[in-house]
């Protein structure tokens, strides 16, 4: 995985973007929710900032085991 | 292949003379970009009266280039549509121009496909946050104030191969 | 100096240079390479062996080169490792062969080999053991490594190009080109690039035809063509790496590095065009200078005309050995014999090989067939070589100088594969082609298996026309070139002559890393029998080789010895870069002092101009102390912060960070996100706040001024200002998704120039004039006030970092430097960052030190900010057991009991009588206010009485120092001249 595609501004480095985290299991009490992550091999849910560029916040779905984005959207209410 | 690389103009912006405005809309922002005559289409730029520019540049954010007072006031007014913040002084502009302006950018990013369909772009140069817009003449680059002048070092160095001047 | 002859080649122009070449100078011609004029000059001998330090010669002409490995340049100003074969001669340029000392001809380490006979695989790990490795390592360091690394850094920047497109050729042989025409009659925006300095590849030597004009005269019309339909050709450029689409290309004029430049190339399609490798047939002694492949023969003769007069046996396995043969001959090579392993029957078969065999015999070429070229012999160089029957082991000696051998070709996909991919044996063609390929890739021509001119061109057009139609892009109008070639080569499966057991350690593999089949036998005798294993523990293809030449041979022998097929062996994975590049390269320009971006205040000139000693802090650079206070950083700081206590100072601080917050639903937002509620603050006023992270550990700190109803300015620390805004924007979006809260960092557009000390009321009042007189006058500790100064916006803002009467003023970077010097006018001078950081450890207010992202509150002394209970973000996870442990540290203050002793941050602390750590120290500075060594120290809290002693061990240094715990404010506990 070279490049990530921004809804907003397209395909662009890998290193304008910082990965954030996996999204939080759905734990109810707030350690699970800090610390229990969702760690799927070929399902991830991520976020991730585009934080060299427009700097817009995205929630992604990848298989990490090829680097193939399958989703990519911006987490706010923005779109353009 | 040479290349003029235009500095002096940063003094400009920081004067009073220019006044810039970024104003971030919070809604869904189609609605903002027409309610306040901005343009809606990502990375498109539009003029404003008075020879100011409006700069789409990130989702639901615009940076408006010497807006006019009448233009100013309206989106100051426009409580409804989004907010504005003063960032006059934030960027400071530079100026490629000259049939290698292409290639100085592009030993820093794809030109072709980040300005692909657009006009402007935010996107990281040589390092430095910037918005990139490409015009008539050849390029404008906005950067961050506090990393211009490394911007512009990092210019002058491809200067030997590329030709590039300064000033 | 040694002249020569001249010579005639179709890279050579009759215009001379001079180089040196371990100390000599020659002479040669332009366009020669450094492996080419060595050769005519009768220089076999280029570099000895990295292990056995063997002397070595050119086994190949191409990057694939593992023996003739030179260093350019004097030192420290060298380049280590650059491909004879590929060196374009310049003139003076100065050549050094490697792993030799002192001299290429007598080596004193290569003595090793004959006292203890070859070290075999994992020698090294095995014999240096008493009393431990290290006893050996720096000597072994010495002898190992290929070449001398360069001890300067001032080579040329390489360039760098970003640049996309819809297909990528890589290879610019017949595949390529017909592969460019495909795709170009497209409309698509083609890349093509060459490794060598013009287009054509192989089509140069084969006697060949294309479209029925002679191959050479078509590559030209192809190139004009392609120019036309816009294709940017790269020459000198070669495919390296790349995944995800993007592909590294490297382009090394004359491939001497330092002139080169880094193609980042982003295309839809990959056509992999880069021909194949031909490799090497092991047999005894096949290391020995003078020993090459039969294409490198070709290249050196018709390209330089390097090998005239040279007497050669070939060995070969297939039937283009008679065509080279014939070209060889007609080059002026007197060629004594074509040694072919297949058998009569086979070779009568082909009614080609049959003419080609008689005619060659008729100009005195012996062809013997069923027969192998056994060993070579020689001392320095090849003096003649052993043949042996296959069937009846009759034995015959030929005198010569020249082995040319060709075992067969194995494609070169793997620059391509570094993506993804993975090989399989293809038996009918006797090589590994790429399965499963990824989409948007393909192979074509050599690349895929393909050596027949007709099949090369019409399989590349078809295979890119195919994966252009599934881009929607269709050609218009090239037709598939037809062409007619050498004839197939015929090819039986041949990898190593036969030996006896003993013999086999002189059967050389990689001789880049003097691998023998022993070697491999050694590997699987000790279990490392998987193929990734051999390549690791018998190096069988590591370092810049990278297995090019060695490693499908490698694979087939392995396979011999194991019993097993070569499919079910397989191939070790290259790394890439797949032809070597210097690190330099790789940098890109990110080189010295562009390797990471210096942020600059408004005021940076200034302080440059004015003895100010800046270094990086994070990203900024930023004056730590004035020379004029002192040429020593301590002295400066410590009068620096005096001044400031007694009359007054000033620093910049437009290194803050500055969020500015604004919309209907900020307060609430903000309540959110610190300890502390926002939405308390008045507008008009300020507030310190402390921001968590979700797991409750302090972020970070600063001042939040409320400007209106729903305007906010949240600062933050100068290093985290970007963390910041990126941790508010991701709140924003997962918890206040719609909701007006607009985020804009406006840190440079504001600078920032704090004044502190008794005299800063009156010098403000002073310079800022009689608009601010009375406005200043009211502003109680923690009030701001806005306005302009000189016309520009200005925020005077009541708060300190320092303990005294302080303001900072906000204002546009356009007046900066006019206010800045007004107040040096007015009598305040400038302190730097070192006597700031004495100020604020009188104080006890924290930085970075202590706020290191493993701090709670608790650990902070802020227990009744908790207490106020505002549910923010990290707030849940702050009543967890383990942040209320007693071992856990708090943060106190610390003083030397003898009142003048010093220690330093770092230190452990203990009780008296025990080395346990307890705690340590966070901070430390001399105070002038105090006049001795004070601190800042988390401390378990079961510890943290004030008044107790302790122990500051800091045993690098050597010091132990009794410490009494104190409060962590020193200086004004009371705050009388904050509030003053």
């Amino acid at each position: 995985m070279t490049s990530l595609s921004c809804p907003f501004c397209g395909v662009r480095e890998l290193a304008e973007f910082a990965f954030h985290k996996t999204l939080p299991n759905a734990g109810d009490d707030p350690l699970s929710a800090v610390y229990l992550r969702i760690n799927q091999v070929d399902d991830s849910h991520e976020y991730w900032q585009h934080v060299r560029g427009c700097r817009a916040w995205l929630k992604a779905r990848r298989n990490p085991s090829t680097g193939e984005v399958l989703e990519m959207n911006l987490l706010g209410a923005v779109t353009s | 292949m040479s290349t003029h690389v235009q500095t002096e103009s940063c003094w400009l912006v920081r004067s009073v003379a220019v006044r810039v405005v970024e104003i971030a809309a919070f809604d869904a922002s189609s609605t903002a970009g027409d309610g306040l005559g901005l343009p809606r289409r990502p990375g498109t730029v539009t003029g404003t009266d008075d020879g100011g520019s409006s700069l789409y540049f990130a989702p639901g954010r615009w940076l408006l280039v010497g807006p006019s007072a009448a233009f100013e006031a309206r989106i100051r007014a426009a409580a409804q549509w989004g907010s504005w913040v003063e960032v006059t002084g934030k960027w400071v502009a530079m100026t490629l121009q000259g049939p290698g302006a292409q290639r100085v950018l592009a030993s820093t990013i794809d030109v072709e496909a980040t300005l692909q369909g657009r006009e402007c772009a935010a996107v990281t140069l040589f390092d430095c946050p910037s918005i990139l817009v490409r015009d008539e003449l050849g390029f404008t680059v906005w950067v961050h104030a506090s990393v211009a002048s490394d911007w512009v070092a990092a210019v002058e160095r491809l200067g030997a191969a590329l030709t590039v001047t300064t000033g | 100096m040694k002249a020569a002859i001249k010579r005639v080649g179709t890279r050579l122009s009759d215009k001379t240079l001079r180089f040196i070449f371990d100390g000599r100078e020659y002479e040669a011609q332009v366009g020669d390479t450094a492996a080419s004029v060595l050769m005519a000059h009768g220089i076999f001998a280029l570099g000895r062996s990295v292990k056995y330090r063997r002397l070595r010669g050119l086994l190949a002409v191409g990057p694939e080169e593992p023996n003739a490995l030179l260093t350019v340049g004097v030192t420290p100003m060298v380049i280590p490792n650059v491909s004879a074969p590929q060196l374009q001669l310049r003139e003076g340029l100065v050549l050094k062969s490697q792993n030799r000392w002192p001299s290429l001809r007598f080596d004193v380490a290569s003595l090793l080999q004959l006292g203890s006979g070859f070290f075999g695989a994992g020698f090294y790990y095995k014999t240096f053991m008493w009393p431990s490795w290290r006893t050996y390592e720096s000597l072994i360091r010495r002898l190992a490594g290929l070449g001398e690394a360069p001890g300067a850094s001032d080579l040329p920047v390489a360039a760098v190009e970003y640049l996309s497109c819809d297909v990528l050729v890589a290879g610019a042989g017949a595949a390529g080109l017909s592969a460019a025409l495909v795709a170009a009659h497209t409309g698509a925006r083609v890349v093509l690039v060459e490794r060598e300095p013009v287009l054509g590849g192989e089509l140069e030597f084969e006697s060949a035809l294309v479209d029925g004009q002679p191959a050479t005269s078509w590559v030209t019309a192809t190139e004009q063509m392609l120019q036309t339909l816009g294709v940017r050709i790269l020459t000198d450029t070669t495919l390296v790496g790349g995944t995800g689409g993007v592909h590294i290309a490297h382009h090394e004029p004359g491939g001497l590095a330092g002139h080169n430049k880094v193609f980042h190339i982003r295309s839809r399609v990959l056509v992999i065009a880069m021909g194949a490798i031909e490799r090497p047939i092991a047999l005894i002694n096949n290391d020995l200078p003078g020993v090459m492949l039969l294409g490198a023969a070709e290249r050196l003769s018709r390209r330089y005309g390097a090998l005239t007069g040279r007497r050669a046996v070939i060995f070969a396995n297939h039937q283009r050995a008679y065509a080279a043969a014939a070209r060889l001959v007609k080059a002026g090579v007197s060629v004594r014999a074509v040694i072919d392993t297949r058998s009569a029957a086979v070779l009568e078969q082909d009614a080609v090989t049959a003419r080609h065999c008689a005619s060659l015999q008729v100009a005195g070429v012996l062809c013997l067939s069923e027969s192998a070229v056994v060993s070579a012999k020689g001392w320095r160089t090849v003096t003649g070589v052993d043949i042996q029957h296959l069937r009846s082991g009759k034995a015959k000696r030929i005198a010569c100088d020249l082995l040319l051998t060709s075992g067969g070709w194995s494609p070169a996909m793997h620059a391509g594969l570094q993506g993804g991919g993975t090989t399989r044996y293809a038996a009918d063609k006797a090589t590994f082609t790429v399965t499963d390929q990824p989409i948007g890739r393909v192979t074509v021509g050599a690349s895929s298996g393909h050596f027949e001119l007709a099949a090369v061109l019409s399989e590349a057009a078809s295979v890119t026309a195919r994966v252009m139609s599934e881009l929607g892009l269709v050609s218009d109008g090239a037709g598939i070139p037809m062409g007619l070639g050498d004839p197939a080569p015929r090819l039986a499966p041949y990898w190593r002559a036969p030996c006896t057991p003993s013999q086999e350690k002189r059967q050389f593999i990689d001789f880049q890393n003097d691998v023998t089949v022993a070697d491999l036998r050694a590997s699987l005798a000790e279990g490392f029998r998987d193929i990734e294993h051999v390549k690791r523990y018998a190096t069988l293809g590591i370092g810049t080789e990278q297995g090019r030449t060695s490693t499908v041979l490698g694979a087939a022998i392995l396979a011999e010895l194991k019993g097993e097929s070569i499919e079910s062996v397989g191939l070790s994975r290259p790394r890439p870069p797949y032809h070597p590049m210097t690190m330099r390269a790789m940098a890109g320009l990110r080189v010295g002092s562009a390797l990471r971006v210096a942020k600059r205040t408004p005021l940076h000139d200034w302080h440059v101009s004015h003895g100010g000693v800046l270094d990086p802090m994070g990203l900024w650079m930023r004056p730590r102390f004035y020379r004029s206070n002192g040429a020593d950083a301590a002295i400066a700081a410590v009068t620096e912060a005096r001044r400031v206590r007694t009359t007054g100072g000033i620093v910049d601080g437009s290194t803050l960070g500055k969020i500015e917050v604004v919309g209907a639903d900020v307060a609430a937002f903000l309540d959110s996100m610190y300890l502390t509620k926002a939405s308390t603050i008045k507008i008009g006023r300020s507030k310190y706040m402390v921001n968590l992270r979700e797991d409750g550990m302090v972020l970070d700190d600063g001042i939040v001024l409320r400007l209106a109803a729903d305007r906010f300015i949240a600062t933050t620390s100068s290093g985290h200002a970007e963390h910041m805004l990126s941790h508010f924007e991701h709140y924003r979006e997962v918890d206040w998704p719609g909701r007006a809260v607009t985020l804009t960092d406006i840190t440079d557009a504001w600078s920032v120039i704090a004044v502190a000390g008794p005299r800063s009321r009156a010098a403000i009042q002073h310079v800022l004039g009689s608009e601010w007189q009375s406005r200043i006058e009211t502003l109680t500790h923690m009030d701001f006030a806005q306005g302009h100064y000189a016309g520009v916006a200005l925020t005077v803002l009541r708060a300190s970092f320092s303990g005294e009467l302080a303001y900072e003023l906000h204002v546009g970077p356009a007046a900066a430097v006019a206010l800045w010097e007004a107040l040096v006018t007015s009598g305040l001078e400038p302190y730097g960052i070192d006597a700031l950081d004495i100020l604020r450890v009188e104080k006890g207010y924290l930085v970075s030190s202590e706020l290191n992202g493993q701090t709670t509150p608790g650990d902070l002394n802020m227990d009744s900010l908790v207490r106020l209970g505002n549910p923010c973000v990290g707030r849940a996870l702050l009543d967890r057991p383990a942040f209320h442990e007693p071992t856990r540290g708090r943060l106190v203050g610390v003083r030397a009991v003898d009142g003048c002793s010093g220690f330093l941050a770092g230190a452990q602390l203990t009780t008296l009588s025990s080395t346990q750590p307890l705690g340590y120290i966070t901070s430390s500075v001399f105070s002038p206010t105090l006049n001795e060594w004070i601190g800042l120290a988390l401390l378990a809290r079961a510890q943290a009485i004030e008044g107790a002693t302790l122990i500051a061990r800091d045993p690098l240094r050597g010091q132990e120092t009794p410490v009494r715990v104190t409060s962590t404010v020193h200086v004004d506990p009371t705050g009388e001249r904050i509030k003053s």
